[in-house]
């Protein structure tokens, strides 16, 4: 008597047909058992039938074949029926394959343990024609839907892992375009980047005009997602790469000008984007700046820290998007001997709270001015936002750069 | 005179006034608000059509186009656009995003009924 259960495999995923045919496996140690159902098959022409004689030999035949349905016997020389069905079942291949068991027993004890061990259903030999093939056929139905129902979440998780890969790609590539903090020179540079979901709508940069011209930008795309993040990405290799025609990359409005004719939103899905965008002049110390739409740069300078005050460095022209409706002016300032510029996106400052409520500009103007002394203005700002919201990931792209200039 | 869900359309002499419902206008309700104003100035094309944000706590920057594309179609068919009930925050947002100088904005537009 068999008591270890025979080897078992997982078998890789079966291709689902279209159509499949249902497949019986038929265990039962007599042969005139098999020829019965043989007969009672035959008139069915998409109903194939395999007779297992040797119980030992069941669990192979159903991993070669998949059956859709199997029909086993309880009473089998060298192996006991219960048995058997618990091999079934402890069998990856066969651990949902419909079971019916095909017993001359009629106790109810014994049909109660036949379920109790994973059979589907029980037949008193032999069935009636008409309910063998009506119960075969149903239990292979449903198994089959299940079997394509698998197929279908098995493909969805693997088009969802894909897309996951491809989405941190993408998002890497998005970080790679970020240039490498400043560390020394004329002016210090860092920054902060925390897109809401993994591609976002904001984008920054910074590059030497010459020798004498630090441009610096930051821009923030309506939405999130990739859509936002490929517009993103195109405006900022525009800024990084110089490439508007015509356009003195030196004069923040005509830099606004030329964005604006490129980018009109109906062009792109009615994305548009805000821009802070300023030049300084290193030997003048002179800081000139466009934009629009977005957030006020915050500059703290002053003879020195001691008395330096904070100002707003808004920019006064229409977002990005809408076209040349509003000028693009440029705006300059003459820094200071010690000055501090912290450029944001509003994703720094919109936060919803808990209640519901906005926290707004004037608060976090607030937060920044009792700030002023702190070397680093971003993680405290950073900080703040996470604790507002009352969680880790914040609700929209939180971007910030920070220059000091010496 | 539509009025859908998202908008309550009070019609007077001289204008039609849009009262949006929600304490947001956002990518759920901004194109309902959006058509229904465009309807009520449709179906009125002499008169202004006035945008009441009374209840609009918060106006996401995700909503600032649509905002403005309205504005654009009203600026298209010559016809008058007038956002009034401005809460402070969303003030604040206008000026920010410089679109207080595209719309015309009224802190009262009784005035504008009779």
């Amino acid at each position: 008597m068999l008591t270890d259960p025979p080897a078992s495999i997982e078998p890789p995923a079966p291709p689902i047909a279209a159509d499949p045919p249902v497949v019986v496996l038929l265990v039962d140690d007599q042969a005139i058992v098999g020829h019965a159902v043989r007969q009672m098959l035959q008139p069915e022409s998409d109903i194939r039938l395999h007779f297992c004689q040797d119980p030992l030999n069941a669990v192979a035949m159903a991993n070669e074949i998949a059956p859709t349905v199997i029909l086993q016997d309880l009473v089998m020389p060298e192996i006991d029926g219960l048995t058997l069905l618990k091999f079934f079942r402890a069998n990856p291949a066969t651990r949902d394959t419909p079971m019916i068991v095909l017993s001359s027993k009629e106790e109810a004890t014994i049909k109660a343990q036949a379920f109790a061990l994973g059979a589907n259903d029980y037949l008193v030999k032999l069935p009636d024609r008409i309910e063998l093939v009506a119960r075969v056929r149903h239990h292979s139905r449903g198994y089959i839907a299940q079997l394509q129902r698998n197929e279908a979440y098995r493909k969805l998780a693997e088009s969802q892992r894909k897309l996951a890969e491809e989405m941190a790609q993408a998002a890497k590539y998005v970080r790679s375009l970020l240039p490498p903090p400043i560390r020394e020179g004329p002016v210090r540079i860092d920054w902060r980047f925390i897109p809401s979901t993994q591609l976002g709508g904001d984008a920054f940069g910074y590059h030497w005009l010459d020798e004498a011209h630090l441009a610096v930008y930051l821009l923030d795309v309506s939405g999130h997602g990739v859509g936002s993040s490929l517009l993103a990405v195109s405006a900022l290799n525009v800024m990084s790469q110089q490439s508007l025609p015509d356009t003195n990359f030196h004069d923040p409005g005509a830099v606004m000008r030329g964005l604006s004719a490129v980018f009109e939103m109906h062009r792109h899905s009615g994305k548009y984007f805000t821009l802070w965008y300023g030049v300084y002049d290193v030997p003048a110390r002179r800081l000139t700046f466009s934009g629009g739409g977005h957030p006020p740069a915050l500059l703290l300078h002053g003879s020195s820290l001691a008395d330096a005050a904070f100002r707003e460095l808004q920019p006064d022209g229409p977002f990005i998007g809408v076209g040349n409706v509003l000028p693009f002016e440029n705006l300059t300032v003459e820094l200071g001997a010690f000055a501090r510029l912290l450029i944001y996106s509003d994703g720094a400052v919109e936060i919803a709270k808990p209640d519901g409520e906005m926290a707004t500009y004037d608060e976090f103007n607030a937060f920044v001015s009792e700030c002023r002394d702190r070397e680093n203005l971003m993680d405290p700002i950073l900080e703040r936002a996470r604790a507002i919201g009352g969680q880790q990931i914040l609700a929209d792209d939180c971007s910030l750069i920070q220059l000091d200039f010496q | 005179m539509p009025n859908s869900q998202a908008t309550v359309i009070d019609r007077h002499a001289n204008t039609v006034v849009v009262h949006v419902l929600a304490d947001r206008l956002d990518e759920a309700n901004l194109s309902a608000v959006g058509d229904d104003a465009s309807a009520a100035g449709a179906e009125s094309p002499q008169l202004a059509v006035v945008l009441d944000l009374a209840r609009v706590g918060f106006l996401p920057s995700l909503s600032l186009g649509g905002l403005v594309q309205l504005a654009q179609l009203f600026k298209a068919r010559g016809q008058r656009l007038v956002l009034t009930g401005l809460q402070p925050a969303v003030r604040t947002t206008m000026a920010i995003t410089r679109l207080d100088r595209l719309f015309e904005v009224k802190d009262d537009a009784s005035k504008l009924q009779t």
